[in-house]
């Protein structure tokens, strides 16, 4: 047997293992949305998304400064259409996201905190697939205010969400905030 | 005529696509309303029904009276405007767009179209 057929032999082994392992895990543990993903799967997401963020909207710097009315703009427009799955505080504790496959995460943590103004400005902007980050497009301007906002969040005061809540009228969602929303 | 037809839909759905954009214009939010209790400059006094705030303009306020776009200086002591803007954390309201609204008192119609929205958005 040449070296190419052994080759191809043994790929289509290991696809037909890897599609098999699939099937049978969602043949197992179905398809809700509601299961906490596991970490395999966590961790090969989150550098697949990375990996697929170019590497110059990666290294974009906000061109905004952070003033206070800048930062309430961003905090207005959060509330007016991020809130409702990320919540008013970024924790991620809202109905939507308590069925939510992945979860919005906790923007306060650092996973969303190291990330570079680029990546966020890119995830904001273009969404990302498979989850329920939709791509908004829109306004620069707009979107890097947002940028500035969720750099903010980690610091928000009670005043800022109760100005929040007179937009969405919001409240965070005490129930089932276990493990799926302290990502 | 059954592909003009069709190429008219296409045309007309490719014209509605901007109209689903995120446009930020769409989302003014709720408007502050009042009368005007005095002006200094780029700032105003105004008594509201929960009592009176500082309302500030920039080089991007836009005010309109009736049908017209017009400048500060409209905004007069006892007036009734409405103003579309961002509150910082201090209770300041930064005035993106103001709307006075023409003698001859409220008119809620104009008020409600005019914000364009319910204050809960899905989007």
């Amino acid at each position: 047997m040449s070296r190419t057929v052994t080759s191809v032999v043994v790929a289509l082994a290991v696809l037909v293992v890897v599609v098999g392992a699939a099937l049978g895990t969602i043949a197992l543990r179905g398809f809700s949305a509601r299961e906490e993903p596991g970490a395999v799967e966590t961790f090969v997401a989150l550098r697949l998304r990375n990996l697929a963020m170019p590497p110059e909207a990666r290294n974009r710097d906000n061109p905004l400064a952070t003033t206070e009315l800048a930062v309430a703009e961003g905090r207005d427009h959060f509330a007016d259409h991020c809130a409702v799955c990320h919540a008013n505080d970024g924790s991620g504790r809202t109905q939507i996201n308590a069925g939510m496959y992945p979860p919005a995460p906790d923007m306060r943590t650092q996973r969303t905190q190291e990330l570079t103004d680029g990546q966020i400005f890119y995830v904001i902007k273009n969404g990302v697939r498979f989850t329920g980050m939709p791509g908004w497009g829109g306004e620069d301007e707009e979107n890097w205010k947002l940028v500035l906002f969720i750099r903010h969040l980690p610091k928000i005061m009670p005043k800022e969400i109760d100005l929040m809540r007179e937009i969405n009228q919001l409240e965070i969602h005490e129930e089932e905030t276990g493990d799926h929303h302290s990502r | 005529m059954r592909m003009t037809i069709a190429i008219a839909i296409f045309a007309a759905t490719l014209l509605a696509l901007p109209a689903n954009a995120h446009d930020p214009s769409k989302h003014k939010g709720k408007p502050t309303e009042g009368e005007v209790a005095s002006v200094s400059g780029d700032r105003l006094e105004l008594k509201t029904a929960s009592g009176v705030i500082a309302v500030s303009l920039t080089s991007k306020t836009k005010i309109e009276h009736g049908a017209d776009t017009v400048d500060k200086s409209h905004l007069k002591a006892g007036e009734r405007i409405h103003v579309f803007g961002t509150k910082l954390p201090s209770g300041e309201l930064v005035a993106k767009e103001i709307v006075i609204t023409p003698s001859g008192g409220h008119d809620s119609s104009k008020h409600e179209s005019h914000s364009g929205k319910k204050n809960k958005q899905s989007k």
